[in-house]
């Protein structure tokens, strides 16, 4: 995709209309404006200690939620039943970086959500003080570092830049121009297998129509580079083995990126006679990922060669088609691999031998022989493990390994027993990731 | 060190129908620091960003030491900007926080120690060479993070109002040692700010924007003149 590149969007233009007015934290007092998409936000941050500095906050307000390496301060503060990331800046840049994150959240980036922004912060002897930027906890999320303290699978590191790779493809697609991508500028959830990357700081961002080519060669020259030094980085921590190559994670990204780039927007040429090519196209879109929603195709002048370029590409290809069919929201790979266990369900010979089921009745029915008791069997304190469509690919992954060693078949409660019991309950809890090393 | 050279360039946004920068002549010395002084929306910025390679112009050339890149690519322009963040990582020493860019690069570890060493002892903090980020002071963090752009020898160093996030403390601190930097090392350097005062503080010249024409260059002696001689200007 390349082009003259728009105007970054004027934040004036894409701020929610939903934010509230300013005020003041008290009467008569020159206190901060707290400017909050919920009313309830308003009334529970105007309690909070705006007039000092966030590092002085005294520690029972605090979770012990790192968040990586970040030139701002961040503090974690529970808030009714959810955790809300306050990060202090600039009065400017605050409300620059809420509006940015509201208007990718608009065209369905995945993202930390923004849910208020606070100026005009006074010390109590009048200083002035940054602003700041409120947005929700990513619940079942996790900073790149602790992953790699936790997961032992190999290749962490890989899956991490690739699902990063992904992220980044979809920014460029929607013209969002990071400026600082990293892996400390990004959270990560599982998704089956892989990761899946999350936008959690957008303060370099801008949003254009459309990307030029240099605006998207910026953002991977300092990939690149950033990931290398969060590689360098984990390797000092001692995170990743002394023999692990750090730089090759920055090229790795560069490589993933280009390869999907290339087939979310490239032209091909072909005769007339293949259009059965067109198909091949969309199946290659879909295999990865993204729905193709508008493709122009065109006949040359000889009407002998056709030319198509994909216009629209949308992500969650797998994730939709799972909403659609079985009401079950989840992360793309979790959706794939649960379409992947409903597939299996309905050719079973006990299911395909008695009803010839179409797609949607398989579908009901493996919801309700298959995923309602898995989901409903978890008890309540390990509901905090991990995210409901990560338990069930964890769950099928689990049955499969039983299935193998004890070479039959696993009913479907047996295996649920064993799950739990083996497996879930010695996971630690994701929910919210705990730390007290403040990276 | 290196001349830079602006001839004719202009800048237009998709969608937009008058120009964001007009076409203009500019030239900057070996060695040189320029400050592009002027309000929001002046143009300062879009130049910066073309010079970068974030944008392509409309008309006109960008000749670095005579070279036309104009349409290289970013990875290939030697261009570098300082100080869009200050964060350093944590667990990496200030040796390798300065290195680890010219690995990246592909330099041999011999070169990277030579020129991290050199630049530290020209700044006078071989000291802290070897401390994580977490023991030095923040002026301290500061100098590093400024050190590691210059550590890469660039032809160019653009900075794009490093300072404006800054309490003004910070912001004394930051303009000197940037002003001490770029001297030290004989940088050319092209820096944007909407401070005259930090115009003034800096540039050997300064080149007045408004409404994406420039005015006209002056050094910081004559700029106020050249300031008021813009009636509708909002400086």
């Amino acid at each position: 995709m390349s082009g003259t590149p728009s105007q970054p969007t004027d934040p004036a233009e894409i701020r929610p209309s939903t934010v509230a007015p300013a005020r003041p934290s008290g009467p008569g007092a020159p206190g901060p404006e707290i400017h909050a998409i919920h009313h309830a936000d308003r009334a529970a941050l105007a309690e909070l200690p705006w007039h000092l500095p966030l590092d002085e906050w005294p520690e029972t307000l605090l979770g012990g939620l790192p968040r990586g390496i970040s030139r701002h301060v961040v503090r974690y503060v529970e808030i009714g039943d959810e955790v809300l990331a306050i990060k202090e800046t600039d009065d400017r840049q605050a409300l620059r970086e809420f509006d940015i994150l509201g208007a990718l959240g608009n065209l369905d980036v995945p993202l930390v959500e923004p849910r208020a922004y606070v100026n005009g912060r006074r010390t109590a002897s009048g200083e002035k003080l940054n602003g700041a930027l409120i947005t929700a906890y990513l619940e079942f999320s996790l900073p790149y570092r602790a992953l790699f303290s936790r997961d032992l699978a190999t290749d962490t590191g890989g899956r991490l830049v690739d699902a990063l790779a992904v992220l980044l493809a979809r920014l460029h697609l929607v013209g969002f121009y990071w400026g600082d991508v990293s892996l400390s500028n990004t959270l990560f959830r599982r998704d089956a297998d892989a990761y899946a990357a999350y936008v959690v700081d957008a303060e370099t961002g801008e949003l254009h129509e459309q990307l030029s080519d240099g605006q998207r060669n910026m953002d991977l020259r300092i990939a690149r580079m950033n990931i290398a030094g969060d590689f360098l980085d984990l390797q000092a921590a001692g995170l990743i083995a002394a023999e692990t190559d750090p730089l090759a994670a920055g090229e790795r990204l560069c490589e993933s990126y280009n390869a999907l780039w290339a087939e979310l927007t490239r032209v091909e040429e072909f005769s007339v006679n293949e259009r059965w090519r067109i198909d091949e196209r969309i199946r290659r879109l879909n295999d990865l990922g993204f729905d193709l929603g508008e493709l122009t195709v065109t006949t040359d002048i000889d009407g002998i060669s056709l030319l198509v370029e994909p216009k629209v590409v949308e992500p969650n290809h797998h994730s939709r088609r799972l909403l659609r069919l079985t009401g079950i929201g989840a992360n793309e790979n979790q959706a794939r691999a649960m379409l992947n266990d409903l597939d299996s369900f309905r050719s079973a010979p006990e299911i395909a031998e008695v009803d010839e089921l179409d797609e949607s009745q398989a579908a009901r029915r493996w919801l309700e022989e298959v995923y309602k008791p898995l989901i409903q069997a978890i008890p309540e304190n390990l509901t905090r493990k991990l995210e409901p469509g990560q338990i069930f690919y964890e769950f099928a992954e689990h049955r499969r390994t039983m299935a193998r060693a004890r070479q039959r078949d696993i009913p479907t409660m047996e295996a649920i027993a064993y799950f739990i019991v083996d497996y879930l309950a010695n996971l630690p809890d994701e929910i919210r990731y705990v730390d007290s090393e403040q990276f | 060190m290196s001349t830079v050279s602006l001839n004719g360039l202009s800048h237009i946004y998709e969608n937009t129908t008058s120009e964001s920068v007009h076409p203009f002549n500019l030239f900057v010395d070996t060695g040189e620091f320029l400050v592009l002084y002027g309000p929001s929306g002046s143009g300062k910025s879009t130049i910066l960003r073309m010079l970068h390679g974030l944008e392509t112009p409309k008309t006109g050339t960008i000749l670095i030491d005579g070279v036309d890149i104009t349409h290289t690519a970013v990875n290939d322009r030697d261009v570098t900007l300082a100080l869009e963040s200050y964060a350093l990582y944590p667990h990496m020493s200030v040796r390798d926080n300065l290195g680890f860019a010219l690995r990246v690069d592909g330099l041999p570890a011999e070169e990277i120690r030579e020129r991290v060493e050199t630049v530290m002892d020209k700044i006078g903090l071989t000291e802290i060479l070897d401390s994580v980020p977490g023991d030095l002071t923040r002026l301290q963090r500061q100098t590093v993070a400024l050190a590691r752009a210059v550590v890469r020898k660039p032809k160019v160093l653009i900075m794009d109002e490093p300072v404006v996030n800054l309490v003004s403390e910070q912001q004394a601190e930051t303009l000197s040692l940037i002003k001490d930097l770029q001297q030290e090392f004989e940088l050319t350097t092209i820096y944007a700010t909407s401070d005259l005062e930090d115009a003034k503080v800096l540039g050997d010249r300064i080149a007045l924007l408004d409404r994406g024409r420039l005015i006209g260059v002056e050094t910081p002696e004559l700029a106020e003149a050249l300031v008021a001689s813009v009636p509708d200007t909002d400086s």
